[in-house]
């Protein structure tokens, strides 16, 4: 009997990040944000490893550079928190100012808390699909890992 | 609705508690894993009471503390990686090893010693 | 300098250093570079946290109970630079000892670092608890640094013990924000002077599990003598002297400072466990044959000190206690890296540890244990001063048959010029401060004075 599982799988991983990013486009005025975005994505990738095993799932460059990534979601985090400062507001001021007008189309306002979400994405899934590819990795064959 | 979310919670922990006793090292995992989980159960437990809508943006629905639940979340997003790096040592001491059972660990160990006093000794 | 300073450099530092390879020496000099900055940053804001109004911020402008305030009073000051010390002294340690062996060893004890200093300054109960975690995930990964099987072991148990206190510590913060309504601690501190006293009790009790497992006094200690035993000797020096001081640091905050009604009710409680785990520190310490298990337990009973300390009643036992904290980072440290190596200067700076640990004069610990025998004997505890003084005399003794029997009396990899200038300058503190006391009676004295809700 062939499995429906695999197809299914790969059929579901798009609109999966698809969702995910909208999750994380929404977080500000809605139910999502930053971090379910990142572990539905992981989840989605998750899903292509049980599936399709390892290989396959390290086509995607967001797989292979899964644990870079996370370090450019904490810069990016790092970075809107403090970067107010510069400017001589308190550390994490949002903006535009609670007093200035939105900007953003229907639904959707773009703030600098979606830039800090975005990080936060990223280093949630950066953080589980590097867990995953490194349990996925010791089942295979032995090899020395580096730290995280 | 109180009590049954604080059975749950107890019922978590206790299995948690138990599991940590064990003796081989993934149930420990698993076991501190669950502990985490309780205490999340237990912050969502908090805002049982006020039911609501999750951040509405119309005027009169009743709204939930949103502080619980990004609490909650938070503590989810640590709980997590600390459980991923908890199985890492695991996997690493079953590397280093070749055994999870902590009575075998605890063997090695006391045969370290016992080499250490002997060295010492001579 | 504002107070953003030293939270934002070991953040971005952390950042950086994590993309790099940390065994290299470069890499290893620039995390030293960045902690020696905030160091340097948190000495600039040393005369403002003593000004009339201690800085601080709230993020994102935001109103209080919105937005999280940091604050940075003297108590939090001084906890801050002996940790940001201790820590900057350990990594130079390491590097000068023969080179980082693992690739990520300086960007988790910057990141440490951030955690640290973080808990330190946060005004938010919630804010101290995602800090707390943030450094102890760095120790957890810490603890297994090595590579070795008994690292591993070390961490395991270091990992599966602190993640129930940190559990504990989680639950109690959600109980105080259900009781209370609000996770800052000035607001929670107007909060109990206005409620009835017994409704903080549970978190309390919560609270007072989760900080000692961090602290490690008698019914909480069981994961120190192995942890310290196995675990690297830079390890246990970072572990033992800087992590701990979130324990004291706990206590004191969120005992004297938030809920002083329950610290009011839990006094006899803390006497009877400090009088415990000093006796039973004590104990165990002659017992052990291994000197870093008589170190371990020796920190146990410097523990009890600090807890019987907090027990006594009145602002002299809590000075007492906060100089205790400080004096105990820096002599740990010094101890945990000394007993690594061999040779004269080893022997010196051991010597000089284990003096300020047993509290011999001239040291930073005679004074801080001269200030507990004051306080228990002004308030008439005539048993607890007695049992200082054996403890002291005890520990003493079994601190120096640690010495006589271990090996590097005799052989054994020397102290260079590197590593012996950083013991050197950790013996040196506690011996200038022996002789010039001022400085740490004064920190004490003010860190307690900050903590207003006090009669």
């Amino acid at each position: 009997m062939i499995s429906f599982v695999p197809p299914l799988s790969r059929l579901l991983l798009w609109p999966s990040l698809i969702i995910a990013l909208s999750l994380w486009m929404k977080g500000g005025a809605s139910v999502g944000g930053g971090f379910p975005a990142g572990a539905l994505a992981g989840l989605a990738v998750l899903l292509q490893y049980v599936t399709a095993g390892r290989d396959q799932a390290r086509r995607f460059v967001a797989v292979r550079y899964a644990a870079p990534l996370a370090g450019v979601g904490l810069l990016l985090v790092v970075g809107t928190a403090f970067l107010p400062v510069v400017a001589g507001y308190a550390p994490m001021s949002l903006f535009p100012r609670p007093d200035q007008p939105e900007i953003g189309v229907g639904g959707l306002h773009l703030h600098t808390a979606l830039i800090f979400e975005g990080g936060l994405m990223l280093i949630v899934f950066g953080l589980v699909v590097t867990v995953i590819d490194r349990f996925a990795l010791r089942t295979g064959g032995e090899e020395e890992e580096s730290g995280p | 609705m109180n009590l049954i979310a604080s059975l749950a919670v107890g019922l978590l922990f206790a299995c948690g508690v138990r599991m940590v006793l064990e003796r081989e090292l993934v149930r420990v995992a698993c076991g501190t894993v669950l502990i985490t989980n309780s205490s999340v159960l237990l912050i969502l437990a908090g805002s049982f009471p006020e039911r609501g809508e999750a951040l509405s943006v119309e005027q009169g629905w009743p709204v939930t503390d949103p502080v619980l639940q990004s609490l909650a979340l938070t503590a989810i997003v640590i709980g997590f990686a600390v459980s991923a790096l908890l199985l890492t040592l695991v996997h690493r001491t079953q590397r280093a090893h070749g055994s999870l059972r902590t009575d075998r660990l605890v063997e090695a160990e006391l045969k370290r010693v016992h080499a250490a006093e002997k060295g010492e000794g001579r | 300098m504002p107070l953003w300073g030293p939270l934002l450099l070991p953040w971005v530092l952390g950042v950086v250093l994590a993309f790099l390879d940390g065994r290299r020496a470069w890499v290893a000099w620039l995390a030293i570079a960045g902690l020696a900055g905030t160091l340097g940053c948190m000495v600039w804001l040393l005369p403002q946290s003593w000004g009339a109004q201690a800085p601080q911020f709230i993020s994102g402008d935001w109103p209080v109970g919105v937005g999280i305030r940091l604050r940075a009073d003297q108590l939090s000051i001084v906890f801050a630079l002996v940790s940001t010390a201790v820590l900057l002294g350990t990594l130079v340690y390491e590097h000068v000892a023969g080179g980082i062996t693992s690739r990520s060893f300086p960007a988790l004890v910057v990141f440490l670092g951030a955690g640290l200093t973080g808990v330190f300054f946060t005004s938010d109960a919630f804010n101290f608890y995602v800090f707390f975690e943030l450094a102890m995930t760095a120790a957890f990964a810490l603890a297994s640094y090595g590579e070795r099987p008994r690292h591993l072991r070390a961490a395991f148990t270091f990992v599966v013990v602190n993640l129930m206190g940190s559990t504990l510590f989680l639950t109690a913060v959600v109980m105080l924000y259900l009781t209370t309504g609000t996770l800052d601690m000035l607001s929670i501190i107007a909060w109990g002077q206005a409620g009835e006293p017994y409704a903080l009790l549970v978190p309390g009790t919560l609270l007072l599990c989760a900080f000692g497992v961090k602290l490690g006094f008698f019914p909480f200690h069981f994961w120190a003598p192995a942890v310290y035993r196995d675990a690297g000797p830079t390890v246990a020096a970072l572990l033992a002297g800087a992590l701990a001081n979130i324990g004291s640091y706990g206590l004191l905050r969120f005992g004297v400072d938030v809920m002083p009604q329950v610290m009011a009710q839990a006094r006899p409680l803390l006497e009877i466990l400090g009088a415990t785990s000093i006796l039973y520190g004590t104990v165990l310490a002659l017992s052990r044959r291994d000197t870093r298990e008589v170190l371990a337990y020796a920190s146990i009973s410097h523990a009890g000190l600090i807890i019987a300390a907090l027990g006594l009643n009145g602002r002299e036992g809590l000075c007492a206690a906060v100089a205790l904290a400080l004096a105990g980072s820096v002599d740990k440290t010094a101890l945990f890296l000394a007993q690594d190596r061999g040779g004269e200067r080893a022997r010196r700076a051991y010597s000089v540890a284990a003096f300020s640990t047993a509290g011999v004069p001239p040291t930073a610990g005679f004074w801080a244990k001269a200030w507990l025998l004051r306080a228990a004997l002004e308030q008439g505890h005539t048993l607890l001063a007695g049992l200082v003084v054996l403890a002291s005399t005890l520990s003493l003794l079994a601190l120096f048959r640690a010495y006589q029997r271990e090996p590097w009396l005799r052989e054994g990899a020397a102290l260079h010029r590197g590593t012996g200038a950083v013991v050197y300058a950790l013996s040196l503190a506690l011996i200038v401060i022996g002789l010039w006391p001022e400085p740490l009676l004064r920190a004490g004295r003010d860190a307690i004075q900050g903590l207003g809700t006090l009669p």
